[in-house]
């Protein structure tokens, strides 16, 4: 069953197909189930007319109890069997909800890529989240309800029938007038409610829109427009909705009213009946409590109705907008050529948007297999087209493009995927580590079997090497030093403390000028004051240095050691510096990293000053004393240019320091490693625990220097791959967002050539790269893919192109120059104009 | 007891900084504190011998003030790299780069161990900002600048040079 379906795409399927398929023994079950909640139903209301009719006129007790006993008996039995049917329909509902979502969610992301170019992402979520739960819920009730309702009203009907036939007559009568008058206003409510999903689905892509532009709104200080924007729709939405409103409330309204009508039609003409003697008074009653209770199947069946419309129509509008077919069949019959050798050869090949755009018009041009290709031009020339349509992200429109003589459009999507990796100008790095990006296209093509289970194994030094080859090795390098190790981890403890005494002795020389390291008895210019004190770091990973200035213990610490004055002094100081600087200037939060004092503490500073005026230190208000306390302590010579350290604040500092340890180990034992070069920092990076020290700013060079050096010893402790393995997990951030433009481009480029495809395509793939990355990929490029790997790049920077084997000039779609670098800029054509200007 | 931190306070280094922008001509007409903020977030950098500080088609974006030693502007011809110009203590470069996006069209080395102040040119748009009229008085350095480095040129310049000059007419 399931093969046949795949033939039919998933939005042609008709909302019913969701309703049986799949659920058919459930829904036998439920009819069984419906039948006997019937008959459960008419029960009571012939034990309701036997007792007033048989027990209580008669004064028979007996019956009166066994009547009653069957009574409560069937009531139960409903109350039971509609608790059952509620589940079970919630249970094909959500069941088939989610195999709707399952399988529309499937055909969107094979949507051809165009399509994705006018469909934003909110739509998308607002039609599978939204739009597809009232289909669930209908499909859920599509079958039960209705056959319930129905069943029973008409098993009350013929009860009532076979009571009083006249009765009954007159009052099933109604049901005639509300079944002309629901579908007359239903169909009004309709139109309204089509609009209304579409409107919504408007609204939704403009909030996409919006939010995803948010950059350019707050730039550009659009808010004015895009409210306007989102104003319009909201107010048309607003309209709609209370159109569509006001038609489902009127047909709740009309079908109240005309059933409510019941009732009087069975006392007036009940009543007559009754007086007549033509009817008895228990029948009556029965029939008064039949009349209501045939209002409520009545009134499930108009709500259902009402969902049905509801749900069809979003159900049609949803899969309406998503029925385009697939952009290539992911698997064809066709097997995968064997070993592409890469040879293209393209051949009148033109591109044309479904609008009529022509953005690609007669390229010829072939590469032999490993042949390295630059295309150059103005933007807008067709570039980047041309490279998705030999990457089959698009089809092109006429001529052909064949790899080793195979036309690509006859060439399965699978295989293009395992042969051809393309690397885009601003690639996407998903929300995960590293490693799991690397291992993205990989994975990917990993047989389906594997998805769950065990991710396929790639060596750690291919991954390493892969890295290197991009240079984000060093990166990831960084990433992994920067990572705090756990404090049980012993072993690895032992051996950075064994590298951090190796780098002393072997490059503490060269390393001294860039890196401060600990001393016991000098002052560290790259810490904090607060560092300086306590010189240890905190063993409890809760601990936070801001909360030292409110921490009493460590106030009581500075007194002793005749602290506490100058300290605060020192901020009086720092602040009157700050706001000397800032007072009066707003936004300048990019100057605030090289001042102690926060840009949101600089009014409460301006105060303190003030009221310095006429007051001593002593005389502030608590909170503004541990204000100035901490923006003391916080205090780092050699980022905080504003001040440099009194030479006797220094010497006292470092007197406190010898006694703290002591001191607090009294308090609170175990609650700092002090700083030796023997002892583990817990809590901090493993860079820290390998350095000692810390870097001096103004040293650019420094940071290469040390990388050296400590790479240099990790690989002489067998602990290189262990970092590495570290850095890989460093979680990347919201899509990539921790790493910068440069990493972001090698880290898609190595996610390529994991998969190690016979073409490359790459779409000004470097051009975030700085020049030494930049001339890294070309080494690459040169000596390790030529011959090897045919390569086709849309460069930007005309300055790297003398390295391939054939340039392409483009012009508004059209190639104008092909060869190699040398001819052409002999030839002193259009490419020897880009690079040199019009002479 | 207190420690008296105004009488034994250092020159700190935000008031170094200070002394050197006031005696260059391209700061020195800014406004009082524009030129203090400037001091405050300028930063000191440190090159060892051969270091290179930008390379050819980099957007380095810096001014950079030589405290000590000495900086050497090149230019790559095909393979070989020539000197252009060099630049010694006090000396002012790259102010050009404070003002927008620019590639350097040279590249800078430090032909021995050199000391320099920087100014970022996102602190220096963010002093334009605050005080507007920083620009106008930066351009006006700037034309200063280019009228006199023209007009050495034309000076100095052989007769076949001379159809590379007339930047003021621009």
């Amino acid at each position: 069953m399931i093969k046949k379906s795949v033939a039919h795409r998933v939005t042609q399927k008709s909302l019913f197909h969701w309703v049986f398929t799949g659920n058919l023994k459930l829904q036998c079950i439920l009819l069984l189930i419906i039948i006997l909640i019937v008959v459960a139903r008419v029960i009571p209301l012939e034990m309701q007319k036997r007792i007033i009719n048989d027990s209580i006129a008669l004064k028979n007790l007996d019956g009166l109890l066994v009547y009653s006993i069957i009574y409560i008996a069937a009531i139960t039995a409903a109350g039971a069997l509609k608790l059952a049917i509620n589940y079970l329909q919630a249970f094909i509902g959500e069941k088939a909800m989610n195999q709707m979502r399952k399988e529309l969610y499937e055909h969107i992301l094979t949507l051809p890529l165009g399509f994705f170019r006018t469909t934003q992402p909110g739509m998308v979520v607002a039609s599978l989240m939204t739009e597809l739960s009232t289909a669930g819920t209908f499909a859920g009730m599509a079958f039960a309800v209705p056959l319930t309702n129905i069943l029973t009203l008409l098993s009350f009907a013929t009860y009532l029938l076979w009571l009083n036939t006249k009765l009954a007559a007159a009052t099933l009568l109604i049901y005639p007038v509300v079944v002309f008058i629901v579908p007359i206003l239903q169909k009004r409510a309709n139109t309204a409610n089509k609009r209304r999903v579409d409107l919504s689905r408007s609204t939704s892509s403009q909030i996409a829109e919006t939010i995803s532009g948010i950059n350019e709104v707050q730039v550009h200080g659009a808010f004015a427009e895009e409210n306007r924007k989102f104003g319009q729709l909201a107010d048309e939405l607003k309209k709609i909705r209370i159109r569509w409103s006001l038609f489902r409330f009127a047909i709740k309204t009309a079908n109240n009213y005309f059933v409510g009508l019941g009732p009087f039609i069975v006392f007036i003409f009940g009543g007559y009946l009754v007086m007549h003697g033509q009817l008895e008074l228990g029948a009556m009653v029965a029939f008064l409590s039949a009349q209501e209770k045939l209002f409520d199947p009545w009134k499930e069946l108009i709500d259902f109705y009402q969902t049905y419309q509801d749900a069809s129509i979003r159900y049609k509008r949803t899969m309406d907008y998503f029925d385009s077919p697939p952009g290539f069949p992911l698997l064809t019959s066709e097997i995968a050529p064997t070993m592409v050798s890469g040879n293209v050869d393209i051949r009148e090949l033109s591109f044309q948007t479904p609008d009529g755009h022509r953005l690609l018009s007669g390229m010829t041009f072939s590469l032999k297999a490993g042949e390295h290709l630059a295309v150059v031009g103005f933007s807008g020339s067709g570039k980047s087209t041309l490279i998705q349509c030999i990457g089959k992200m698009y089809s092109y429109t006429g001529g052909s493009i064949k790899i080793d003589g195979i036309e690509l459009s006859s060439i399965s999507k699978k295989a293009v995927i395992q042969d051809i990796g393309y690397v885009a100008q601003n690639p996407f790095i998903f929300t995960s580590t590293i490693q799991e990006n690397l291992l993205y296209a990989r994975r990917a093509m990993a047989p389906k079997k594997n998805w769950k289970g065990e991710s396929e194994v790639i060596d750690l030094d291919r991954l390493i090497l892969v890295l290197q080859q991009v240079g984000l090795f060093v990166d990831v390098m960084r990433f992994g030093l920067d990572t705090i190790i756990d404090v049980n981890d012993k072993k690895s403890m032992a051996i950075i403390i064994r590298i951090r005494g190796r780098l002393r002795a072997n490059f503490g020389n060269k390393l001294k000028k860039s890196v401060e390291f600990y001393t016991m008895d000098s002052y560290h210019h790259n810490s904090s004051v607060a560092e300086n004190i306590i010189f240890g770091s905190s063993t409890k990973s809760t601990f936070s240095p801001h909360l030292i200035p409110e921490n009493k213990n460590f106030l009581l610490f500075l007194r002793l050691e005749k602290l506490l004055q100058p300290l605060l002094q020192l901020g009086v100081i720092l602040a009157r510096e700050a706001v000397d600087l800032f007072s009066g200037l707003d936004s300048m939060d990019l100057f605030f990293a090289k001042s102690p004092v926060p840009s949101d503490k600089l009014n409460e500073c301006e105060k303190i000053l003030g009221t310095l005026k006429s007051k001593e230190i002593e005389g502030l208000a608590k909170t503004e004393q541990t204000l100035l306390l901490s923006i003391a302590l916080k205090f780092t010579p050699s980022l905080h240019t504003m001040l440099s350290l009194p030479a006797e604040l220094q010497t006292r500092i470092l007197q406190a320091r010898q006694q703290f340890p002591e001191w607090c180990n009294k308090r609170v034992p175990g609650l700092f490693n002090y700083y030796s070069e023997t002892r583990y920092l817990p809590n901090q990076s493993i860079l820290n625990n390998i350095l000692f020290g810390k870097i001096r700013p103004g040293f650019p060079a420094a940071q290469e220097v040390i990388n050296q050096s400590i790479t240099h010893l990790l690989i002489e402790e067998d602990y290189l791959e262990t970092v590495a393995e570290i850095g890989m997990e460093f979680h990347v951030g919201n899509m990539g967002d921790k790493l910068s433009g440069g990493q972001r481009q090698k880290l898609a480029i190595a996610r390529v050539l994991l998969k190690q495809p016979k073409i490359i395509l790459m779409d000004e793939a470097t051009s975030a790269l700085d020049n030494k990355s930049q001339s890294r990929i070309q080494r690459l490029m040169t000596t390790r893919w030529k011959d090897k790997r045919t390569v086709i790049a849309v460069v930007h920077r005309l300055d790297i192109i003398a390295d391939f084997d054939k340039i392409a000039v483009t012009k508004a779609g059209k190639i104008i120059e092909f060869g190699t670098y040398k001819d052409l800029i002999a030839q002193k054509g259009a490419l020897h104009e880009l690079i040199y200007g019009r002479q | 007891m207190s420690l008296s931190m105004d009488d034994s306070k250092q020159v700190s280094e935000m008031q170094q900084n200070l002394e050197m922008l006031q005696e260059l001509a391209f700061f020195s007409d800014l406004p009082v504190k524009a030129i203090k903020l400037l001091a405050f977030v300028a930063e000191h950098q440190h090159f060892s011998k051969n270091e290179i500080i930008f390379e050819e088609g980099d957007d380095y974006g810096k001014a950079y003030i030589i405290i000590s030693g000495q900086l050497n502007l090149m230019k790559k011809n095909q393979k070989q790299e020539n000197v252009v110009q060099q630049f010694g203590k006090g000396e002012l470069l790259g102010t050009l780069s404070l003002l927008g996006v620019m590639p350097a069209l040279f590249s800078l080395k430090a032909c021995c161990d050199t000391t320099v102040l920087t100014i970022a040119r996102e602190h220096f748009t963010k002093i334009q900002v605050q005080f507007p009229e920083t620009t106008a008085i930066s351009l006006k350095a700037l034309l200063r600048e280019v009228y006199q480095w023209e007009r050495k040129n034309l000076t100095h310049a052989k007769l076949c040079c001379l159809n590379q000059t007339g930047a003021t007419i621009l």
